[in-house]
């Protein structure tokens, strides 16, 4: 249940595994970045010893230290731009496969039982924070390894020049290091709460947009704006503290490399024996070998606050499934409609609230049955555990044939489940897109005419300007602009084309008028014997015409 | 040259600090030449140890010290600075993206919104979060860095100009190339990042869309297929990214290939030009040449800094096509917010408690209305008079035209002539309270529900209006009662508890109409029954007006508007043994 188990103690160290598979391309990339800037080296090093040459010796460096130079230009262009394009691939490829990985965990855990989920939260999981880390796929591992590379090199180099220049560099390195780690903590802090913050902000759009019609009925526009000033300003409160941070750290990793800069020439300059023609070169080299370095320490800094995007997104991915564990393998494929055997089915929310107290309930193959019940009794509950929407808590569903064979539900595979048994909710989602798109989501193979007739028989037949692009016709997201009665039946074609065993009702002809009602209980009077049919349902004229009639909640 | 004007102009308002950072950038630039001074000064010094080799422990040491001190009083000088620019640049971007957002949602929050098939939220709440806050970057870095090169990077030229021309003329060509090639392509780039953004908001629109059907994904078994065209997506978005990045990623190889190249021209000019001079040159000629060497590596430095902007430059450029097509950022005028928000729906003052008048009749004078001259009238000279003092129905065939009747009563619909009155004035939206065919309670307690909508209601009117609404039994039996928490769209409360909540919400709201869609639907026939006896009670204080389609409903009512080819006929029903 508690997914924070599966995520290590820091979050980032969790973003590693997701690599495998990538990390050829990144041994390359730090490969490449190692020879990027040795040639930077090679370039300063050239460069101020020429200059050094003239100043001190008037003498024109030698041909082939023009030949050189000229050639490390060229290559670092090039192999700036290789770098960087390999390592924003590689992260922007890893990043594809985290957002499908977190797709499969909302897939498991959406809806949850847990009444704080918020599909704007994970929506902003899902777009920004796996954007976030963006920054750590592609600068984190390939760049520390070549600085740490580049930088034991470096210090080996410098060792023969005696124990003080390379001390001077090590020390540089002790003093990056030490301003880095004590703000590490609040880095990670100040991220949390920026991202934190982000989060509302996401939320409070999704509300908006979903409560649209209230806040404009309700002329609650000035409230909905203050909110979402508020709310924005939490953002930016934390985002100042954190770039502000991110500035003095920066500022401070400077101040270690300018000190170790003048350290590495006081040191250098009271070494006796070296040629002072090649002093500047040394400090230009020294300077170059550590941006690297400062840079890698930086890049822990940096890191910190996308801390809160790597827990969101790792909380995201191992989302927990609110159903059972053992995966169904059984085929169950019989002839004919299907019977339900219920027993003693228990279910209660995570907030302690009992959704469904214990129910039994027998339903023979090709039966119409008719649930009724008061107001909060469980209906919908009892109606989305029967189509294996969540797992019970406790008792049992088995699928019954014809011949007497029973299986348990959750024993059947998902596939062969989802062919077999059904449900058409009060409020079923009509999706962005065309009619066709919409019923393609059940069948996929379904052709125009099958859902033309399967609407017709859901009493939505196709005719008038409304529909003048037949099939075709875009529908708004949440099917905005259909009715709630057509809705309905909308979506009780898109369930007719799966020719379920069973089809569950929950609620569907409430938001009909009479006239459609009676349409719509003749078609499942019509299809009751082929399908068994369980309608749940608080009217009367809906259940009248049940073969019997269960009453839920006593 | 480098800015996007339509972005520069969501600046305005803000010109003043925009100006700050730019000049504090430029201060931190300037701070590297000072530090270049103090460098050359010291390396210079080196010039005099070689010449008196034997003289360099007591002579030389001395003076290199003060110089390397003032290197490093630079980086300190700076880390304010820096501190000072990093505050400024927060509160500038803080600034336009409070200002972005809140113009955004009052685009969003129109009414003619509400029918528009081609908005996806998913789309829309990508613009509202990241695509505001990519705005931001921009504006607080990307614009400032794009200002402070075109500031600093001519006077830094005229001054080695000034010195050493033929420097500064190799120079010049070197910035040119790393600053103007990527103009060559910039079009191309603008086109793919559009692309880009495009791909990013599809893919935010079907996950959104996916979370909040994923119930019904499940049971269609459509999880699988909604996966592989996601997968099909992402990988879009990851080629729309990676060939857009292509591109930019050329404009910081050339601006490092200019810098590289141009340090090493300087570097053999300088060369050149000391050798030339023959004799052996003094510290002065030494520092000279090592500070002109320095400042014109300081040239690049400005331009370096923008090529690192490049993912917010980008950020900001795609950003602004989503939030253009979500309503745009006012084009530049953005100072109506939030005072003129209001304009769209009439003037909404807060209620004024109970002290409303009660009204007489609502009169429907020949309306007439269609969604465009090309579809058939929906309404055609319908009149009709609602009074107050008993429950008014409005019935009519799926389809006739009811819940445009509604939008048109509701202000959501633009009507031409105002043919609509009550007690003889034309009705205002904030006129009418409603209760919609699937109402939207925000996540939250149902205290909270109640108390947006009513600010000033107290715990009794809370009571009061859920009894009303025939949630007393549920108010006793939820242990938190009103504290009750709801999760997204009401999902935690049954269907028939979600539509008394909107029910007891929208009579908390003390307005002359109460419009109520189908309220009912969702209830059984005694819960019914105990509602449209509350509904009754409540049209002695108000005009209440409800579509209904159940027989119970239409039992209930005094009066059934029948609407029909969009003609509204009124019947008056006997008192009936429901009541």
């Amino acid at each position: 249940m508690i997914s924070t188990t599966r995520t290590p103690r820091n979050p980032l160290r969790g973003l590693i595994p997701h690599m495998s598979g990538e990390w050829a391309a990144i041994v390359w990339t730090a490969a490449v970045g190692i020879l990027n800037n040795s040639a930077l080296i090679v370039l300063a090093v050239i460069g101020s010893y020429m200059v050094a040459l003239a100043v001190m010796r008037q003498e024109i460096a030698a041909p082939v230290w023009w030949f050189v130079g000229t050639a490390a230009v060229v290559l670092r262009a090039v192999l700036t731009w290789h770098e960087m394009d390999l390592s924003h691939s590689i992260a922007y490829r890893i990043l594809a496969a985290l957002r499908m990985a977190l797709f499969d965990g909302f897939a498991r855990g959406v809806p949850s039982r847990k009444p704080g989920q918020h599909s704007g939260k994970l929506g902003a999981t899902a777009m920004g924070d796996v954007e976030k880390l963006e920054f750590f796929y592609a600068h984190t591992v390939a760049q520390l390894a070549g600085s740490a590379i580049l930088f034991i090199s470096g210090v080996a180099f410098l060792l023969p020049l005696g124990p003080e220049v390379a001390g001077a560099l090590l020390l540089g390195f002790a003093a990056l290091v030490a301003v880095t780690l004590p703000g590490l903590r609040r880095g990670a802090m100040l991220g949390a709460r920026v991202q934190q913050a982000r989060s509302a902000v996401s939320v409070l759009a999704v509300d908006l947009l979903a409560g649209r019609r209230e806040i404009l009925g309700f002329g609650l526009q000035e409230n909905a704006q203050r909110q979402l000033a508020e709310r924005s300003l939490v953002v930016d409160a934390g985002q100042r503290k954190l770039s502000s941070f991110l500035a003095l750290a920066g500022s401070l990793r400077e101040l270690c490399v300018l000190g170790t800069v003048v350290a590495v020439f006081l040191a250098a300059i009271s070494k006796p024996g070296l040629d002072a023609v090649w002093l500047p070169a040394l400090v230009a080299g020294t300077l170059t070998l550590l941006a690297p370095v400062a840079e890698g320490v930086a890049t822990m800094t940096q890191l910190q606050p996308h801390r809160a995007s790597a827990q969101r997104v790792l909380e995201g991915i191992s989302l927990p499934s609110d159903r059972g564990a053992a995966p169904a393998v059984l085929e169950f494929d019989p002839n004919g409609p299907l019977g339900v055997e219920v027993k003693n089915l228990q279910f209660t929310y995570d907030d302690g609230q009992p959704a469904l107290r214990p129910t039994s309930l027998s339903v023979a193959p090709g039966e119409h049955v008719g649930i009724s019940g008061r107001s909060g009794a469980g209906k919908t509950t009892l109606a989305r555990l029967l189509v294996r929407l969540w797992a019970p808590d406790s008792g049992s569903i088995s699928l019954v044939s014809r011949n007497g064979r029973e299986v348990d539900a959750w024993a059947v595979s998902e596939a062969s489940f989802r062919r077999m048994v059904t449900l058409v909710e009060q409020d079923s989602p009509v999706f962005h897109g065309s009619v066709l798109d919409n019923m393609r989501l059940a069948c996929p193979n379904v052709t125009a005419s099958e859902v033309l007739e399967a609407l017709e028989r859901a009493g939505l037949p196709l005719t008038g300007d409304r529909w003048a692009e037949g099939v075709d016709t875009v529908i708004g997201e949440q099917g905005m602009s259909l009715s709630g009665g057509q809705r309905a039946r909308f979506c009780l074609a898109r369930a007719l084309l799966i020719k379920p065993r069973i089809l569950v009702l929950d609620e569907t002809s409430a938001s009909l008028d009479p006239a459609s009602e009676q349409a719509l209980v003749k078609i499942l009077g019509a299809i009751a014997g082929e399908t068994t049919v369980i309608t749940v349902s608080h009217r009367e004229s809906t259940l009248a015409a049940c073969d019997r009639r269960v009453h839920l909640g006593e | 040259m480098l800015v996007n004007k339509r972005l520069l102009q969501m600046t305005v308002g803000h010109r003043g600090r925009l100006a700050g950072v730019t000049a504090l950038l430029c201060a931190i630039t300037a701070s590297y030449w000072l530090q270049a001074w103090f460098l050359a000064q010291a390396l210079a010094a080196l010039v005099l140890w070689v010449k008196v080799p034997e003289d360099h422990d007591g002579g030389t040491y001395g003076p290199l010290i003060p110089y390397l001190a003032g290197v490093l009083a630079c980086g300190l000088g700076r880390l304010m600075l820096q501190q000072f620019h990093s505050r400024l640049a927060s509160s500038l971007g803080s600034g336009v993206r409070l200002k972005v957002r809140l113009s955004l949602a009052d685009r969003l929050l129109q009414p003619e919104r509400l029918r528009d098939t081609s908005d996806r939220s998913g789309a829309r709440r990508l613009a509202l979060s990241e695509g505001v806050d990519g705005v931001d970057s921009y504006i607080s870095q990307y614009i400032p860095h794009a200002f402070q090169l075109q500031i600093v990077v001519p006077a830094l030229l005229l001054w080695i100009a000034w010195m050493n021309p033929l420097l500064a003329l190799a120079l010049a060509f070197a910035v040119a190339a790393a600053v103007g090639a990527p103009k060559l392509w910039s079009k191309a780039l603008a086109k793919r990042g559009q692309h880009h953004w495009d791909t990013y908001e599809a893919l935010s629109a079907d996950f959104l869309e996916a979370l909040q059907g994923m119930r019904t994904l499940k049971i269609l078994h459509a999880v699988p297929r909604t996966r592989a065209r996601l997968n099909d997506r992402s990988h879009q978005l990851h080629r729309a990214t990676v060939s857009t990045m292509r591109t930019s990623l050329v404009d910081t190889a050339l601006a490092d290939f200019g810098i590289q190249a141009g340090m090493l021209a300087a570097a053999a000019l300088a060369a050149i030009a000391v050798t030339g001079q023959g004799a052996l040159p003094g510290p002065e000629t030494a520092a000279m040449t090592y500070f002109l060497l320095m400042l014109s590596s300081e040239v690049f430095r400005p331009v370096r800094d923008l090529a690192r902007q490049w993912h917010a430059g980008y950020l900001g450029l795609s950003a602004l096509g989503s939030i253009d097509a979500a309503g745009g950022a006012d084009h530049g005028k953005t100072s109506t917010i939030p005072s003129t928000s209001l304009t769209g729906t009439g003037t909404r003052t807060p209620e004024p408690g109970r002290a409303v008048e009660p009204p007489t009749t609502l009169a429907l004078d020949r309306v007439s209305f269609r969604y465009s001259d090309a579809d058939p009238w929906v309404l055609h000279e319908a009149s009709a008079e609602i009074r107050r003092g008993g429950l008014t129905a409005l019935a009519g065939v799926s389809g006739a035209g009811k819940s445009t009747l509604f939008d048109l009563l509701l202000g959501f619909l633009p009507s031409a002539e105002n043919r609509i009155h009550m007690d003889g004035r034309p009705l205002r939206p904030s006129d009418v309270s409603v209760v919609s065919q699937r109402s939207y309670l925000f996540p939250g307690t149902i205290r909270e529900n109640l108390r947006v909508v009513a600010p000033t209601a107290t715990e009794a009117d809370f009571r009061r209006a859920l009894e009303t609404a025939g949630l007393a039994e549920e108010l006793q039996a939820w242990p938190d009662g009103l504290d009750t928490v709801l999760s997204e769209g009401g999902g935690s409360v049954s269907g028939g508890q979600l539509q008394r909540l909107a029910i007891a919400r929208a009579l908390l709201v003390d307005r002359p109409v109460l419009l109520l869609d189908e309220p009912t639907s969702a209830l059984n026939t005694e819960l019914a029954g105990r509602i449209l006896a509350g509904l009754r009670r409540e049209s002695t204080r108000r005009i209440v007006l409800m579509i209904a389609h159940r027989p119970e409903a239409l039992a209930a009512a005094d009066t059934v508007l029948r609407l029909d080819d969009g003609q509204l006929f009124t019947t008056w029903q006997p008192e009936t043994a429901t009541r």
